[in-house]
């Protein structure tokens, strides 16, 4: 939950009173063009970053007070990854099992899984810097449900799988909030979030300019895209835009 | 459960640590394929470590065969000295090793992996200690290195088990430190520059204090260790390797008592490691430490490579300019001090030579010369960074006289911490004269710099290069004479002499130095 958070870079404000909620079982898209504020608003509910006004609590914990228990809950995957290049898929997740304090049959009995899942059983002994990046983006996906958390904070997830790891993906989101998960998504792409949240907060310059179930963002219009750029005022400038281009 | 606690941290910490540590050797080996500053970080860590490993390594194996080389009555002197180095030696260099690298660690990205799991900051300082001592892996041998040598020397378990557990512990110690300046400097995102410059000149110190220690090190053990050998050889009169041994000329004289050669091997020894010190301490330690500490340019500029440049390239290069036109000699103070102040150097060598009635007198005057060239290089490099990188133009709205005398004071800091502990040593050897001479260091060399600082505040503006020239060479020259003109009268047995002129020269210097930074004119 966000309630009223601001934060400000020296001159710019970044958020400016931002709140909004994810419950219990939703698929909550953070939506907004480039620099709404989307990362920064992650990162202050991983604890990165100290907000200057208001609060953030995940799953109960205020980030600012304790960062490392909201880690200890929260699954996530930051919009550039960073992982250890040194280390093979199989090393780095029993890294990460190991720094999460899992046990062996637990570890073991969940990585079989999301390596069958997304297809990455010969890559498991390869060094990730020799892996492509939509298999650097599935080392990094997996390594952050392999502790099976409530919370899941992801920033562009999809970015650079292939169709049939993306839907297998989204359909696991589905299904992990149907079971119970929150899930808080930051896309560009706004046919997925159409298809997979149940609520829309979209941001714009720092503030929740929509938000709501799907169907009540779009109000009307064709889709979230059309949204996004009647709420960023550039609908109608659109066309002039691409004829300059051209 | 606080134990447990404890212990589970450690745990957590020991495993970041192997895979940091992994990481960083796997981006050393990548070559090419590496993003930039990962590959300059490697370089950085790990020609870093590999240099201070290699001396490391060195210094130790010298201070564990101390006392095996000195007479049966002093071993017990000896066995101290060595055990008090040695942990000096590891505090220290850990302390270097540990600050470098984690902050390097902090800087460079290996941290950023760890962001979104739950690791502690203790977990994460554990790692870190851990993974910057497991690069330094001199430390690792230098326990039974040093065991082994009192082992040898003293005949006693328990003085050897003794040595073995301070030298590890001195290790920790030091890694401790270096986390703990690495963390005060990785966390502030913005440094002041003062502040950053402050910093800088501390590392530089450290460093050169390594290359000045080693370089006294080897003179002190060199002789000791000739002794060592060529009684090693004459114990083994008649057998084939003695036949070998003796079949090769040179070493057949200095092994069995051809002073002369020996002592021209003693002398090329000295005279290279003079230079060789003082091309490391231009071209290596301070672009190093300039580097490292400045996050404008993250080059991470190792040791080797500008060493090895300057020697192949620069010197060569300089020579030739010399040849061509000697007035560009002092164009430039890159060309000057490359060509020129290893050969100022060799004044306090010859003398030395010369004067051998008291050698160890000698090089200690060598040493406190080379301190007091290096502070007064201090003060110069320093003051070229500012005027560079435009920090000078910061302390614009406040005072140019302030600001030389915030110069002034680090510089004698610099030379007090390396004369200090000299002086201290020759006043508990009740060598008093000495000892008075040798605190004249501290302000012939404060004045020296005084009246460099105050040159170059004087002359400097922002957009311009630092003009420093010849007088850099002649402001070098000046301390040169003084501490070892001073130190050859007093080993000739002039004593008197020697305290006087060694202190006329200080006061002289110190007086020029306060008048000269008292004139630098305030920014109206």
């Amino acid at each position: 939950m966000c309630m009223n958070l601001v934060k400000r870079y020296g001159d710019v404000t970044a958020l400016d009173g931002v709140s909004f909620k994810v419950d219990a079982g939703e698929v909550v898209g953070l939506l907004g063009p480039n620099g709404s504020g989307k990362s920064t608003t992650m990162k202050i509910l991983l604890g990165f970053v100290r907000p200057d006004g208001g609060y953030a609590l995940v799953d109960g914990v205020n980030p600012v007070e304790d960062p490392v228990e909201v880690r200890r809950r929260v699954g996530y995957v930051p919009e550039n990854i960073v992982l250890y290049e040194s280390l093979t898929p199989k090393e780095y997740f029993e890294f990460v099992a190991r720094v999460r304090g899992l046990t062996r049959e637990e570890y073991e009995d969940r990585v079989v899984k999301f390596v069958k899942a997304f297809e990455i059983e010969e890559y498991m002994d390869v060094l990730i810097t020799a892996l492509s990046k939509g298999s650097k983006q599935k080392v990094a996906l997996i390594s952050a449900l392999l502790h099976e958390p409530d919370v899941l904070i992801l920033d562009e997830p999809l970015m650079g799988l292939d169709a049939t790891s993306a839907r297998i993906f989204k359909e696991y989101l589905r299904m992990r909030a149907l079971r119970g998960a929150a899930v808080l998504l930051s896309t560009h792409i706004m046919e997925i979030a159409e298809k997979i949240c149940d609520r829309i907060v979209l941001l714009h310059r720092g503030r929740v300019v929509v938000s709501g179930s799907v169907e009540e963002v779009k109000s009307g219009l064709e889709s979230l895209e059309e949204v996004l750029l009647k709420v960023t005022g550039i609908s109608g400038e659109l066309r002039e835009v691409v004829e300059a281009l051209s | 459960m606080r134990s447990s606690r404890l212990l589970a941290s450690v745990r957590k910490g020991w495993t970041i640590s192997l895979v940091m540590v992994r990481e960083a050797i796997f981006r050393s080996s990548r070559e090419r394929q590496v993003f930039r500053t990962g590959k300059q970080l490697a370089r950085g860590v790990f020609m870093y470590n590999g240099f201070m490993n290699v001396m490391g390594f060195l210094l130790i194996s010298a201070l564990a065969m101390y006392p095996f080389s000195i007479p049966v009555a002093d071993r017990i002197y000896g066995f101290q000295l060595s055990t008090l180095g040695a942990v000096l030696l590891v505090i220290t260099m850990n302390f270097m090793n540990t600050f470098y690298g984690s902050w390097l660690l902090q800087n460079f990205g290996y941290l950023d992996v760890l962001k979104p799991l739950p690791v502690e900051d203790g977990e994460l300082q554990v790692a870190l200690i851990i993974a910057t001592s497991l690069t330094s892996l001199w430390i690792i041998f230098a326990g039974p290195v040093l065991a082994i040598g009192a082992y040898a020397s003293m005949n006693d378990v328990v003085l050897s088990v003794y040595s073995l557990v301070t030298v590890y512990v001195g290790a920790l110690i030091g890694a401790a430190l270096g986390y703990l300046v690495a963390s005060m400097v990785g966390g502030r995102r913005y440094v002041t520059p003062s502040y950053r410059t402050a910093l800088m000149q501390l590392a530089q110190t450290l460093l050169v204090l390594f290359t000045l220690t080693a370089y006294y090190i080897v003179l002190s053990i060199f002789p000791l260790v000739i002794r060592t050998v060529r009684e090693f050889a004459v114990s083994l009169r008649g057998s084939i390797l003695h036949t070998l041994l003796y079949a090769i000329y040179p070493i057949n004289i200095a092994f069995t008592g051809g002073d002369t050669l020996l002592e021209t091997v003693q002398l090329a020894v000295q005279l290279l490691w003079l230079m060789g010190s003082w091309l490391f301490y231009r071209y290596g330690a301070l672009r190093f430490c300039r580097s490292a500490l400045n996050p404008k340019h993250r080059m991470i500029m190792h040791p080797v490579k500008p060493l090895t440049r300057s020697v192949i390239y620069r010197v060569p290069a300089s020579m030739a300019v010399a040849f061509k036109d000697l007035k560009m000699v002092f164009r430039d103070a890159r060309y000057s001090s490359t060509l020129l102040l290893p050969l100022v150097m060799l004044i306090p060598a010859f003398i030395n030579w010369y004067g051998r009635a008291r050698a160890q007198l000698m090089i200690l005057a060598n040493y406190l010369a080379m301190v007091e060239v290096s502070t007064l290089a201090l003060s110069l490099q320093s003051m070229q960074v500012e005027g560079r990188y435009g920090w000078l133009s910061l302390y614009h709205l406040g005072s140019r006289r302030k600001l030389a005398k915030g110069k002034l004071v680090l510089s004698t800091l610099t030379a007090v911490a390396y004369i200090l502990p000299v002086s201290l040593i020759l006043i508990f050897s009740m060598d008093i004269a000495a000892a008075l001479i040798s605190v004249s260091c501290i302000p012939a060399s404060m004045g020296a710099s005084a009246i460099l600082i105050s040159t170059l505040v004087k002359g400097l503006k922002p957009d311009q290069p630092i003009a420093y020239r010849g007088g850099y060479i002649a402001m070098a020259a000046i301390p040169m004479l003084h501490s070892s003109l001073s130190f050859a009268i007093y080993s000739s047995g002039q004593a008197l002499l020697g305290i006087l002129l060694g202190w006329a020269l200080a006061i002289a210097l110190a007086i020029l130095g306060w008048v000269c930074i008292d004139k630098v004119p305030e920014i109206p």
